[in-house]
């Protein structure tokens, strides 16, 4: 359970940090954690209290593991957000370079 | 039999082997780029004409499925990935003169990629590996997008940075969508998912259904999550914008209307939100495109609107309503990726994108601009065009739909109505008024105008045999009400 809560603070953190700060460096920092609150929920869904690595052998049976799914998926959901967040962060870098600032809101040359 | 897993090995392989092979042999990018896309629209030809007569199913690794990956292509996935690769070497063939500075090599690169994940997107029957795909078509859309170089790379970094934040978000939503999922029925694979969502808590299908729509109406341009799109098509160069109109956002419907249609039997209410979020999309589209005067900005709004009309006719949930919304994505791909071509050579020869710069256009560069009004008139619905027969099957659906559908049937043809005013200006422009300046322009080369000739002949074509495509297409509805059944 606590981890459930704790990956609805992560995806909160993220959120929050997403549509209250103007810093773009800040936001990308929301998305990374947002990814870690996503992350975190997938995991502690195949989690079981005190079971072992999925290995069937020496009589483990399939109750006592944990699901081994939800980690493959998070070992590939980990390298996406790596390769999105150094791609968004050469991004800024090209953005700074044009605007001269990281505040989203002067960031806004294009309107309706 | 062809393996459907080589539309997608061939050309991750090679976007990672054309930079290595570029390094040193200058220039080669483009031909490997144009072999893979090639090989790729033959496959997916073959791949096709196998899939119409019964699906393919492809097993991944060995792992058999529910367990491992599975594509499953049918008439449906076969059908769009053709129309994915062929609108791919078309826009290889319109490349170059937009193409001239820059580090060639890693757009083509890109443009693969993009392919690829676009390819994946509609094969696939295994739901997390359609969100990697998604992040893979993501991230070559980010960095084709930011790749504008000259005096348009300002709005296209900004397009960019709004882009990717917002696509973040998505990603994240559709990835908590799928554990949720994942956490009630226990599969990912999506024939497996659908059998057992009935038995599912209601509850959490309908909040993962809620996430998965967020998620994937940012991709598919719905109403009010569509913030990036205008941005995007108007700082993106024009072969990009292309790809965005014609294939990106063609993927992200495609595996939003999947989904939705996947746990459709836990959570039928999924298709009144689509109802309604599509018809807000299709009148603020064609509203916000009615006062634009940036001809880029002008054709992404209609872009927008045509989103809407897709998404209302896929949740009217019946198969004449289906049979026309797979008619409208067709024509819609291809008129909208004709227009783009259009505009984009237009925006070429005469700099600006402004629309009143368009004057007496016709008298300049005549087969561009019947060209553009060929496209223009087949998204407005004139009869002999593609989107003609796809409005009035569309609203032949709705009339199926008891007395709520005759009031969408009325809102379908009003939205028209204001499509039809705002591109009547513009093609009036292009034909009757006098010419203003710009008295050395000339027409682009043939590269250019082909692939944009072979897309107005389909968009006619559509028009005057729409038998010949409501062969692939009432199967491919049919594949889609069998998923809704929860088969």
């Amino acid at each position: 359970m606590i981890f459930y809560m704790a990956s609805a603070f992560l995806i909160a953190i993220g959120l929050y940090a997403l549509m209250a700060k103007k810093n773009l460096i800040k936001m990308i920092l929301g998305i990374t954690f947002l990814d870690s609150g996503v992350n975190l929920l997938l995991i502690s869904l195949g989690y079981i209290n005190g079971g072992t690595a999925p290995i069937l052998l020496n009589g483990v049976k399939p109750g006592e593991v944990v699901d081994p799914l939800p980690q493959a998926l998070v070992l590939t959901n980990i390298v996406i957000g790596v390769s999105v967040t150094a791609l968004a962060l050469s991004v800024v870098i090209r953005v700074y370079k044009h605007y001269k600032t990281l505040n989203s809101d002067k960031v806004r040359d294009m309107k309706w | 039999m062809v393996d459907p897993t080589l539309l997608i090995g061939i050309p991750l392989f090679m976007a990672f082997l054309i930079p290595s092979i570029a390094i040193g042999w200058k220039n080669s990018a483009r031909y490997l780029a144009g072999a893979t896309i090639l090989s790729n629209l033959i496959i997916s030809a073959l791949v096709f004409i196998e899939a119409m007569n019964n699906p393919i199913v492809s097993v991944l690794g060995g792992w058999q499925p529910p367990y491992g990956i599975v594509f499953i292509v049918g008439p449906l996935g076969s059908m769009l990935a053709l129309l994915i690769s062929s609108i791919s070497m078309l826009t290889w063939f319109y490349l170059p003169p937009h193409i001239k500075e820059g580090n060639e090599t890693k757009f083509y690169m890109l443009f693969v990629l993009l392919m690829a994940g676009a390819t994946g997107m509609v094969l696939t029957g295994d739901l997390f590996n359609l969100f990697v795909f998604m992040e893979i078509t993501s991230i070559a859309s980010f960095s084709l997008l930011a790749y504008s170089r000259g005096k348009d790379e300002k709005e296209a970094i900004e397009a960019t940075i709004k882009y990717m934040i917002i696509g973040s978000i998505s990603s994240a939503f559709f990835l908590i969508g799928i554990a949720l999922l994942y956490g009630v029925t226990g599969t990912l694979n999506m024939a497996d998912l659908a059998a057992r969502i009935p038995q599912a808590n209601h509850n959490v299908v309908i909040l993962s259904v809620v996430m998965i729509i967020t998620a994937l109406g940012i991709e598919a341009e719905m109403f009010p999550l569509n913030g990036w799109t205008p941005d995007a098509y108007t700082g993106a160069s024009h072969p990009v914008s292309v790809m965005f109109a014609s294939v990106v956002v063609k993927a992200g419907f495609f595996a939003l209307i999947r989904v939705i249609f996947l746990v459709y039997s836990g959570a039928s209410e999924a298709l009144q939100i689509l109802l309604i979020f599509g018809l807000f999309t299709l009148f603020v589209g064609e509203s916000s495109a009615l006062r634009q005067t940036d001809l880029k900005r002008m054709l992404a709004y209609s872009s927008i609107g045509q989103m809407g009309l897709l998404l209302v006719a896929f949740s009217l949930g019946n198969q004449t309503a289906l049979v026309g919304g797979l008619y409208a994505m067709l024509n819609h791909a291809i008129a909208k990726g004709l227009l783009f071509m259009a505009a984009g050579s237009f925006i070429l020869a005469i700099g600006t994108r402004d629309i009143r710069a368009l004057d007496g256009m016709g008298k300049r560069m005549p087969i561009t601009s019947v060209l553009f009004t060929i496209g223009a008139f087949s998204i407005m619905g004139l009869p002999f065009f593609g989107g003609f027969i796809s409005k009035i099957v569309i609203i032949s659906g709705s009339m199926e739909a008891g007395s709520i559908g005759t009031l969408i049937a009325i809102l379908i043809l009003s939205a028209s109505l204001i499509e039809l005013v705002y591109f009547l200006r513009v093609v009036h422009r292009i034909w009757m008024k006098e010419p203003a300046k710009y008295t050395n322009l000339k027409e682009p080369s043939f590269t250019v105008t082909f692939p944009m000739m072979i897309l107005g002949a389909f968009v006619f074509l559509m028009g005057v045999y729409p038998q010949v495509f409501f062969r692939v297409l009432v199967p491919a509805a049919q594949e889609l009400l069998r998923a809704m059944g929860g088969a």
